[in-house]
C-alpha cells in the first residue's frame, strides 16, 4: 500500500487512527499498529511478508545468541555473522543475484544466465534495519529485545516500513516501550503529512508528467540540448519531492502513532559542496552506511589511500543500494569521485573560499548530472542525454525542438515552483513569523494542501513512489 | 491550549471526513456497471475478495481502481485537477499539437476542419510490468484464456503490453456476433484492430531487443464468434514490411499511414477471394504538411488517393437529409484526411461501382486511409463512428441496426485503433448500444 492511494487515505490510515486511539495501554496500541502495520505490508504482496518475517525472527534469535553469549567473544561474533547473513542474504537473492551472476557470466562468455526476480517491497529498507539492531545489540549500542513482537514492531512499522527512513534500533527501541501520545503531536503529524502528501501528488507527479512527455529514455526520438536539460531539471526535482515527500509523510504518520524519527532531508539543493550535499540527502542512509560500514573500515583516520578505498567502497555500495545495475554503481561511484576530489585534490577549505552564489548552482548542476545517470538504467542512453546536454550526439547543437517548447510551455510554472519548494523557505518564514497566527496559517494552508492533494489524486490514476524499487 | 486543541480537531476532521468519504464509497457504491464515456471505459466496481485475488496483489489493485473510480465527485474533482493544472500551461496550438503526438495517453483526435474534435482516450494504457487499468468485465470468467500483447525479444522473452481478460473477449465476440446476425448469409464481418505508431516505433525503433510483436486476442475470439467473421492479424500482417524498413506509421499523426493500411485491405480482399488492386493503379496527390507549421519536422507525406471511378460522399445528418462534402480533403493542408468528414455519426460513400453490394465500416479515425481501398467492391460504403464520444442517436434518429436495414448492408468492417482495443467501453458497451 502506498500512502498516496485512496485506500491509505479514505480507509486505512482512519481506521487504524480510531483503533489506536481507543486505549491508552502501550500493549494495545502496539498491538494495533503490528496488526496495521502487517496488513499494510501485505496489502498488495501478501507473499513477501514471509521474507520479512524469517528475517526478524532469524535476527530475534541471533541477537538473543549475542545476548546471551556476553563472555565468549568468539560465539558473539558467529551469532552477529549468523545475524548478518540471515538479514542480507534475501536482499542478496532477489535483490543481486540475477545481477551478479549474469554480470560474471558476461564477463567470461558463459551462456548461464538467471531471470530477474521481483524484488519485494521495501526490502532494502527493513533489511538495513534488522541488520543495525543486530549490530546494536552486539555493538552493546542497544538492550537485547525480548518481545518479538515489539522487534517486528520496530521493523515493520508502516510509517517508516517501505521507503525509510531507516531508522536504527538504538534510536527508537525505549519509544516502543513507551511514547507520547497528545494532541499536539497529533496536530503536527498531520500537518506535516498533509505537506508531503502535497509535495508527492502536486509537485513530484507533475514534474514526472513533464518528464514523460520528453521521455529521454526513448531510443527512437533525439533530444536536443534543451530537452536533455529540461529532462534532468525536471527528474532533479521531481526524485527530491517524491522521496522527501515519502520521508515528511513517514514522519508525520510517526508523530500521529507517537514516534519520532530523525529528518531524511535538509534542503540538499541549497547544498555548498558535494559533502553538504550528502549531509542534505537522504541522511538515514548516509548515516546508515558511515555508522555500520565507513568507520568499521577505518574510516578516515587510516592512510590517505586507505581512506580512500574506503569512500570509494562505501560510495560503491551506495550506489549499489539503488539498485541492482551498472548505471547505479556509476552513480555512487561518481559522488565518491567527486568526494575525493573535494576532500583529498582541492582542499575543504579553498572551497569555502568560492562565494556560495557561485558553489550552490555547481552543485546543483552536479546533482543534476548524477541523476541522469540515475534516471537510465541503461548506460548507453546515460550518455547519450548527457552528451545531447552539451551538444554532442544525434541533435548536435540544436538548442531546442518544438516538443520541448511545447513541454515547457506546458509546464511553465512547474519548475518556477519546484525551484521556490526546493530552498528553505518555510523554515525561514517560521522563524520570522512564530506567532500564534502563523501558527493558525500554517494549519489553514496544510487543510489546503490536503484537499488539493485528494483533488489531484482523483485526477491521477497512476503515482507509483519512485524509491519503491530500491 | 485552546489554539492547540483547535489544530486538533481540525486534523481530526480532515481524518474523520476522509473516513465518511471512504465509507460511503465502500457502502453506497451500486454494484452495476458504470461507464465513463470520456474516458473510453468501464468504471471499477467493487472486487469480489478470494484468497488467490488476494495473493496475487489483483484484490488490492482492483480495490484502489473501485475507490479512485466511485469517489464522490469525481468527475467535477477531476475537472478542477485538470483546470489546476492549466494554470501552469500557456500552450499554443502548435504545442498541443506535439503533446497530443508524445502523450502516452494520445487522443484520437483528428481535426480535418469538418466536425468538432473528440478525446477518446486509449483504453488500456500499460506497458512493461505496469498493471493493466482497463475495463476489465468485473467478474472474471475462467472457461477461456486471457489474451496478451506483447513484443516479442530476441532472446526469447516478451515485453508485456496489453492483457485482455477472457471475459472481455467473450463480450466482444459476442458485441461483433450480434452484427454477424443482422447480415444476409453471403454476408461477413472483417475484424481488425490498429496499433498506435508510438507502440509501432517502440518495436522498429529497438530492433536490437525487438524481433517482432504479437497478439493471441484474435485466437480466443474466433473460438466464440461463427464463421461469418473473420479477423485480421495487424500485427503480423505489418511485420514482416517493418522489419525490411518500410515505415507503415506517421510520424507527426498518431495513425497509420495509407501503406499500412493498403497491406491489411490485400489480406481482406484476399479473404474473400478477390484480387486487390495493385498500388500503383491508384492516382494519388501527396500532400506535405504546411511549411513552417508543427509537423513539418516529422518529414510524412500523406497520399490521397482519388478513388477509381467517380465518387460521391455525404455527411449523413439523420435519416432525412444527407450533405455532399468533398471526397477527400485535397485543397487543404490537413494532415491527415484520408476520407473527408472524419467526426460524423454517419457517413455514406457513392462508390460509382455496381457490385449489388453495400458494407458498412465501423471505426475511429483508423478507417480513413482503409476505406478507399474497399469502394471498388460495394455500391455503397457507410462509415459510423459508433464511440459514445462521437455517435449521437438521437441526431440521426435511428439506431445503426436500421440504418444497416435501410442501406442494406452486406458486410461490416470493425476497424479501430488500440484506443478503442478489447478493453475499452466502445468495444465492450457502444457497441450494442447503439446497435438497436
Amino acid at each position: 500500500m502506498v500512502f498516496s492511494s485512496m485506500t491509505f487515505l479514505l480507509l486505512f490510515l482512519p481506521v487504524t487512527l480510531l483503533l489506536y486511539s481507543l486505549r491508552s495501554s502501550i500493549r494495545w496500541k502496539n498491538g494495533v499498529l503490528l496488526a496495521a502495520s502487517l496488513i499494510f505490508y501485505a496489502w498488495g504482496e501478501p507473499v513477501y511478508i514471509l521474507l520479512m518475517l524469517m528475517s526478524v525472527g532469524f535476527n530475534y534469535i541471533c541477537a538473543l545468541g549475542i545476548d546471551r553469549s556476553s563472555s565468549d567473544r568468539l560465539l558473539r561474533k558467529l551469532w552477529l555473522v549468523l545475524g548478518i547473513v540471515s538479514s542480507l542474504i534475501f536482499l542478496l537473492w532477489f535483490k543481486y543475484a540475477a545481477f551478479l551472476t549474469n554480470s560474471f557470466a558476461d564477463l567470461f562468455s558463459l551462456s548461464y544466465h538467471i531471470a530477474d526476480k521481483k524484488l519485494p517491497i521495501g526490502i532494502s529498507f527493513y533489511t538495513f534495519q534488522v541488520f543495525t539492531y543486530t549490530v546494536d545489540v552486539y555493538r552493546k549500542k542497544a538492550a537485547v529485545q525480548k518481545n518479538p513482537a515489539k522487534l517486528l514492531l520496530y521493523v515493520s512499522c508502516f510509517p517508516q516500513l517501505i521507503a525509510g527512513p531507516i531508522v536504527q534500533y538504538a534510536d527508537v527501541a525505549k519509544m516502543l516501550d513507551n511514547r507520547p501520545f497528545n494532541t499536539v503531536r497529533f496536530s503536527e503529524g498531520a500537518r506535516r503529512f498533509a505537506v508531503g502528501l502535497a509535495k508527492k501528488v502536486i509537485l513530484a507527479n507533475l514534474c514526472g508528467a513533464a518528464i514523460s512527455r520528453i521521455d529521454p529514455a526513448d531510443t527512437t526520438t533525439v533530444v536536443s540540448v534543451a530537452g536533455a536539460w529540461y529532462a534532468a531539471l525536471m527528474y532533479t526535482f521531481q526524485i527530491y519531492f517524491d522521496f522527501s515527500a515519502y520521508s515528511d509523510m513517514a514522519i508525520g504518520l510517526g508523530r500521529l502513532f507517537g514516534f519520532d524519527y530523525k529528518e531524511n532531508f535538509n534542503y540538499p539543493y541549497v547544498s555548498r559542496s558535494i559533502t553538504d550535499f550528502w549531509r542534505r540527502w537522504h541522511i538515514s542512509l548516509s548515516s546508515f552506511f558511515r555508522d555500520y560500514v565507513y568507520i568499521p573500515l577505518g574510516g578516515s583516520r587510516c592512510s590517505v589511500r586507505r581512506a580512500i578505498f574506503n569512500m570509494m567502497v562505501v560510495w560503491s555500495l551506495t550506489g549499489m543500494w539503488h539498485g541492482a545495475s551498472w548505471n547505479f554503481i556509476l552513480w555512487g561511484m561518481y559522488y565518491g569521485v567527486l568526494l575525493i576530489i573535494e576532500k583529498y585534490v582541492i582542499g575543504r577549505d579553498k572551497i569555502e573560499k568560492i562565494p556560495f552564489i557561485v558553489r550552490i548552482p555547481f552543485v546543483f548542476v552536479i546533482a543534476m548530472i548524477g541523476w541522469v545517470l540515475f534516471y537510465h538504467t541503461d548506460l548507453s542512453l546515460a550518455f547519450r542525454q548527457i552528451g545531447a546536454m552539451f551538444g554532442i550526439g544525434g541533435a548536435g547543437m540544436e538548442l531546442v525542438d518544438p516538443l520541448t517548447a511545447a513541454v515547457i510551455r506546458k509546464y511553465s510554472v512547474l519548475p518556477l515552483i519546484a525551484a521556490v519548494a526546493s530552498l528553505p523557505i518555510l523554515p525561514a518564514i517560521k522563524k520570522r513569523f512564530s506567532g500564534a497566527a502563523a501558527q493558525t496559517l500554517s494549519y489553514v494552508a496544510a487543510t489546503a494542501l490536503m484537499v488539493l492533494s485528494i483533488i489531484f489524486l482523483v485526477g491521477q490514476s497512476y503515482n507509483p513512489f519512485i524509491y519503491f524499487r530500491f | 491550549m485552546k489554539k492547540r486543541s483547535g489544530f486538533f480537531m481540525l486534523t481530526m476532521w480532515w481524518f474523520i471526513l476522509l473516513a465518511i468519504i471512504g465509507g460511503l464509497v465502500v457502502l453506497f457504491t451500486p454494484n452495476r456497471e458504470r461507464i465513463s464515456q470520456d474516458e473510453n471505459r468501464v468504471l471499477q466496481n467493487a472486487p469480489k475478495f478470494t484468497l488467490s485475488s488476494f495473493a496475487k496483489g489483483e484484490y488490492a489493485s482492483k480495490f484502489e481502481d473501485f475507490l479512485s473510480d466511485s469517489i464522490p465527485g469525481r468527475k467535477a474533482l477531476i475537472n478542477i485537477s485538470d483546470k489546476l493544472t492549466g494554470l501552469m500551461s500557456r500552450n499554443t496550438d502548435e504545442d498541443m499539437y506535439h503533446l497530443d503526438n508524445t502523450d502516452k495517453e494520445v487522443a484520437d483526435y483528428q481535426g480535418d476542419g469538418s466536425g468538432s474534435p473528440d478525446s477518446g482516450q486509449p483504453s488500456s494504457q500499460n506497458s512493461g510490468d505496469e498493471n493493466n487499468h482497463s475495463s476489465d468485465e468485473q467478474d472474471s470468467d475462467k472457461s477461456g484464456k486471457d489474451a496478451h500483447f506483447e513484443l516479442v525479444k530476441r532472446n526469447g522473452g516478451t515485453t508485456p503490453i496489453y492483457t485482455y481478460s477472457y471475459a472481455n473477449i467473450k463480450r466482444v465476440a459476442g458485441n461483433i456476433e450480434q452484427y454477424a446476425d443482422l447480415l444476409p448469409d453471403d454476408g461477413h464481418v472483417y475484424f481488425t484492430l490498429v496499433p498506435f505508431p508510438k507502440l509501432a516505433r517502440r518495436f522498429t525503433g529497438n530492433l536490437d531487443t525487438y524481433s517482432g510483436w504479437r497478439c493471441d486476442v484474435f485466437d480466443e475470439m474466433k473460438k466464440l464468434t461463427s464463421d461469418k467473421v473473420r479477423y485480421f492479424d495487424t500485427l503480423s500482417i505489418l511485420e514482416p514490411h517493418m522489419l525490411e524498413g518500410e515505415d507503415l506509421f506517421l510520424h507527426g499523426n498518431h495513425q497509420w499511414n495509407i501503406k499500412g493500411s493498403y497491406y491489411v485491405y490485400c489480406e481482406m480482399i484476399k479473404a474473400q477471394g478477390l484480387t486487390p488492386t495493385p498500388y500503383d493503379e491508384y492516382d494519388y496527390k501527396v500532400n506535405h504538411p504546411q511549411t513552417g507549421s508543427a509537423v513539418t519536422k516529422a518529414n510524412d507525406t500523406y497520399e490521397l488517393l482519388y478513388p477509381l471511378a467517380p465518387s460521391n460522399n455525404y455527411r449523413v445528418k439523420n435519416i432525412n437529409q444527407k450533405e455532399k462534402i468533398p471526397f477527400m480533403a485535397y485543397n487543404t493542408a490537413a494532415t491527415s484526411a484520408y476520407l473527408y468528414g472524419y467526426v460524423q455519426p454517419w457517413k455514406t460513400v457513392t462508390t460509382g461501382f455496381h457490385t449489388g453490394r453495400n458494407a458498412l465500416v465501423i471505426g475511429d479515425c483508423f478507417d480513413l486511409s482503409l476505406t478507399p481501398f474497399l469502394l471498388p467492391y460495394y455500391d455503397t460504403v457507410h462509415k459510423t463512428d459508433i464511440r459514445y464520444i462521437v455517435f449521437d442517436r438521437k441526431k440521426l434518429g435511428t439506431s445503426v441496426a436500421d440504418m444497416m436495414k435501410r442501406n442494406s448492408i452486406d458486410d461490416v468492417y470493425f476497424i479501430f485503433s488500440e484506443a478503442n482495443d478489447v478493453n475499452s467501453a466502445t468495444l465492450l458497451h457502444a457497441l450494442t448500444d447503439n446497435l438497436n
